[in-house]
Order: C-alpha cells, then structure tokens, then sequence
C-alpha cells in the first residue's frame, strides 16, 4: 500500500513538472516573438547566466508593459524552482526549444499549443478532469458554420458590430474552439473590404471583448489567453475575458465550475487573468466575480464525463432540480 | 490562356508596380501579410510575411513563363523564401489610365502560374489556371497549411516531446526537485491544482 502511494506520488511528481514545462515553454515562445517587436525585451538569444534570473526579469519587464494575462502564472511557476544547477539546465532546454519553435514563425499563428496540449499532457491531465481535445478541423468547421451561417440578428460586417458581438466556450480547454472563432470572426470582417482595414483594432476587440473562456483549469486558461494573444505579437493586449472557475468540494461547498453559471442566484466566482478585476477574497485572495454578460454564441466541446462520484451526484441533483432551464451548448 | 476584363489606358505600367499592387492586393484579401518591396538579385521581388513564412510573388508577362518559373523556384533554392508563386500577367494589364484603373483591371483579371514550396522531396510546384485573386489566396493558404500541418508542427511537437520527456526522467533520477514536498506544493499551488481534485475518480 505504502509503495502504491509513492508510486502514485512519482507519477503525479512527474505529471506537475511536465506541465510546468510546458507552461515555461509556452511562456518562452511568447517572449521571444515579444523580443521582435519590443526593444527592451532581451532575446533569448541572448540570455545570460543564471538563466532562471534573466528570465524572471525579461518577464517582469514584459508584466510591467502589459501581457499579465500570459506570463503571470508563468512567472509562478518560474520562481516556484530552486535555483540550481538542475534548473538552470531544464530552463536550458526550454529556451532551446522556445527559439525553435519561435524560429519557425509559423507556430504562432496556429494551434500549436493545442497539438502538445493534446499530445502531451492529455494523458497527464485528462484522467483527472475529463479534458477532451477538440481537433483543429473539428473546430474550424464549428466555428465557421457558426459564425457564417445567415443569422437574423447578427452583423459582423461592421467593426463596431463585430466589437459588440460576445461568444464564450465554457468550457475552452487549450483555447481550440476559441481561436477558430477568432479565425472565422476576422475573416467575416475581412470579406466585408472594410475601409481600413484595421487588424490591429480587431485583435484587440477580439482578445479584450469579444471571446470569453471559461475551464476548471489553470494551465488551460493560460493556453486560451496564448493561443488567442499569439494570432498577432504585434499588438499588445491588456486585459482578457478569460477565467477559471472551482470545481469539486471546496470549503464544504461543491462547485461545478462553469455549470454554477446555471445557478440564478449564485455569483460566479473564479480565477481571472486581468489586471483591474475585482478580488473577493477567497481561496487566497484569487477568486473574484466573473462578469457574466448575454452571449451571442456558446460554441464548446461539452467535458462534463468522467467526474467523481459526489460531483456526478451534486450534477444529478442539479439536473433534476432543473430539467428545463439548463442551456443547450 | 489568361483573360483580363477592364479598359485599357494610355500608360503602361512597369511589372515592378504590378507585382507590388497585386501583393497589397493579395494581403489586403485575407493574407494577413505584410507585402514589402525587396532587391533581389538586381530586381525587385515582392516579399510578403505569412505567419511568419515568406512569400515571394514574381510576375511577368505571359510569354515569360520559362523565365518566371525558374526565377520563382530560384527564391526558394536561394533561402530567400519559404515559398513563391509565379504568376503570368494576362496581355495589355499593363495598360491602365492610373493607379485606380491598374487596381480595377487587377481585381478583374484571371492569372495563370505556380506555387513553389519544399516538401520532403525537394522544390515541388503546384500549376494553376484562370485564378482569380480570391482563387489565388485559397491556393496560397492551402500551400501555407500543408506546410504547416505537415511539416513544421508535426517535427517542433516531436521535439518538444523530447525535451518535456528529458527534463521529467532527469529530475525523477535526480530528485533533486522533489525531495521534499515543497516544489510539488508550489506547483500546485500555482496551476491551481489541489490534491483534492487530483484524487478524483
């Protein structure tokens, strides 16, 4: 029983650092095309020793301009590290990689973060949370017909209209379905020959208003706010729509993370990544309100299997309770 | 043969200012590509920036086509591009009153030629007939995505994975990071991952 538990806490050893690798990663793949675009941000090219110090730096400095939404948990889990020779190689191998990828070009405008989400930590997370990979093809085909369907009410022809327009995934994983609507959302725009054509204007629209995510996860919402910020390093963005809201027992209450919008009198708390969001003072201070606004699209890949048993009783008697007034998705 | 609708005008064009309206043209169509002029081997090609790809596009007129092709691949022998289309002018587009009927008679017209890109077995080249512009950025973009799907992410997800994979079996020999329990807390704490919900089920 006693070699089971250390067996089983080796694995999840082992699970955490994969993660945390990947979010580094993730992180140093951002900075590196920030580092093109920002003269003050240090290349990892040309980093310096010790190698956890130059980054937490470079990623302050990235903090203080903007960007909070990406490198905050990644700073997190930068400065979690004791600083040693095993680090300084593992952040080693990191850059390593991060400028390869970065080299490429092309992985920052495409899902990329979603393909090793899936490939490498599925496994790793999947068993705890129900994670489900939406395909790439799956979800620009969703999306699409989403958003280009004739639609009574919509008009995503006009900038204005477009910034006006809210689509969240509550459930938005690594941000698959996300960044196809993103895709679909700028494409319509396009087709419309506007008069600027303002790029620029529309990622920030699109980033800061538009496209809401919420998931149980973390790391998860992180990748969202990447995989949507990296489809233009050029322009900076301050704040995101994107959250993460509890899920499971916590403080004697049973919380369904994004199920709890379902709630009529229960404010939805969560995880934020926006510097001015209003802190409620829970679970360490990190919780606070999740705005909740009336949503033009839901477009999501339901997760909802695979929970432990008081959460599918909790789910039971949510369901039953409610066998009307729950939203399709 | 290419085909072209629109009048024609007093002034004759160069093929330099064709090239570099058709690449405006081309990015403002969805390319989301930065279209500059650049000197390459003493004549101007038009380079444009596709996610981080680059793009050469080469024009002539249509009875250049052995000349242009060799030009277009020569781009990507040369390490200028990623990839390159060649497109063949149709007969009198050069001909416009102005910049606004040059535009005009672009937007109308239907292009032959080819795109030029590295797959695994050297230089291959796709041929296309009576593109329209819209045509055009479909083949650009389906060129860009093979690549993209094909090569480049499968290879940097295959390396990552390496890496991700040395790193986890180095520190677990090592234990340096985990000998105690106060990283594995951290990290949790900062993934927001309690060992509550990684028991579940």
């Amino acid at each position: 029983m006693a070699k089971q538990r250390k067996t089983s806490k080796v694995q999840g050893n082992r699970d955490l650092l994969r993660i945390a690798s990947f979010i580094l990663f993730d992180a140093a793949v951002f900075h590196e095309a920030l580092s093109a675009t920002h003269k003050h941000v240090e290349s990892l090219r040309r980093r310096t020793k010790p190698l956890q110090s130059f980054l937490d730096t470079e990623w302050q400095k990235i903090l203080a301009i903007n960007y909070e939404p990406v490198f905050r948990l990644s700073r997190d889990i930068l400065i979690s590290f004791p600083s040693s020779q095993e680090t300084e190689w593992m952040l080693g191998r990191v850059c390593d990689s991060a400028l390869s990828a970065a080299s490429s070009g092309v992985l920052l405008r495409h899902d990329f973060m979603g393909r090793v989400y899936h490939k490498l930590l599925l496994r790793t997370t999947g068993h705890y949370y129900a994670t489900y990979y939406t395909s790439v093809p799956a979800a620009t085909l969703l999306a699409n017909l989403a958003v280009k369907s004739p639609h009574p009410t919509w008009k995503l022809d006009q900038f204005d209209d477009l910034a006006g327009f809210r689509v969240i995934d509550p459930a938005c994983g690594s941000g698959t379905l996300l960044s196809a609507t993103y895709m679909a959302l700028k494409d319509a725009y396009i087709l419309s020959r506007p008069e600027p054509l303002d790029l620029a204007g529309l990622h920030r629209a699109l980033v800061t208003d538009v496209l809401h995510g919420w998931d149980v996860l973390d790391f998860a919402a992180h990748l969202t706010l990447t995989t949507l910020s990296l489809h233009s390093n050029r322009v900076s963005v301050r704040e995101a729509n994107v959250y993460t809201l509890p899920a499971g027992e916590t403080g004697g209450a049973v919380r369904l993370g994004s199920l709890d919008r379902l709630i009529p009198q229960q404010e939805l708390l969560g995880h934020g990544f926006t510097r001015s969001s209003v802190k409620k003072g829970l679970s360490g201070g990190r919780e606070q309100e999740v705005p909740v606004e009336p949503y033009d699209l839901v477009i999501m890949n339901p997760p909802f299997r695979n929970l432990s048993t008081t959460l599918r009783h909790s789910l039971r008697e949510f369901s039953e309770q409610r066998p009307c007034t729950a939203p399709r998705a | 043969m290419p085909t072209r609708t629109g009048k024609s005008g007093d002034h004759r064009f160069r093929e330099e200012a064709i090239n570099v309206l058709l690449g405006s043209l081309l990015a403002g169509r969805g390319l989301d590509a930065n279209a500059e002029t650049i000197k390459a081997g003493g004549r101007p090609d038009v380079l444009i920036n596709l996610g981080g790809l680059k793009l050469v596009l080469e024009g002539r007129q249509s009875n250049l086509r052995n000349v242009l092709y060799d030009d277009a691949e020569a781009r990507i022998d040369d390490g200028l591009a990623d990839f390159s289309i060649a497109v063949l002018y149709p007969a009198g587009l050069e001909s416009a009153a102005d910049m606004t009927e040059l535009k005009s008679n672009i937007e109308a017209s239907q292009f032959d030629g080819a795109i030029f890109y590295i797959n695994g077995a050297g230089i291959a080249r796709k041929e296309f007939m009576h593109a329209s512009l819209d045509e055009l950025i479909q083949m650009i973009n389906t060129v860009f995505r093979q690549r993209v799907q094909n090569d480049v992410v499968r290879q940097q997800v295959a390396q990552l994975e390496g890496t991700i994979t040395e790193i986890v079996d180095r520190a677990s020999k090592s234990d340096l990071f985990f000998d105690s329990d106060v990283l594995a807390d951290r990290l949790k704490h900062a993934l927001g991952m309690s060992d509550g919900e990684a028991k579940e089920d």
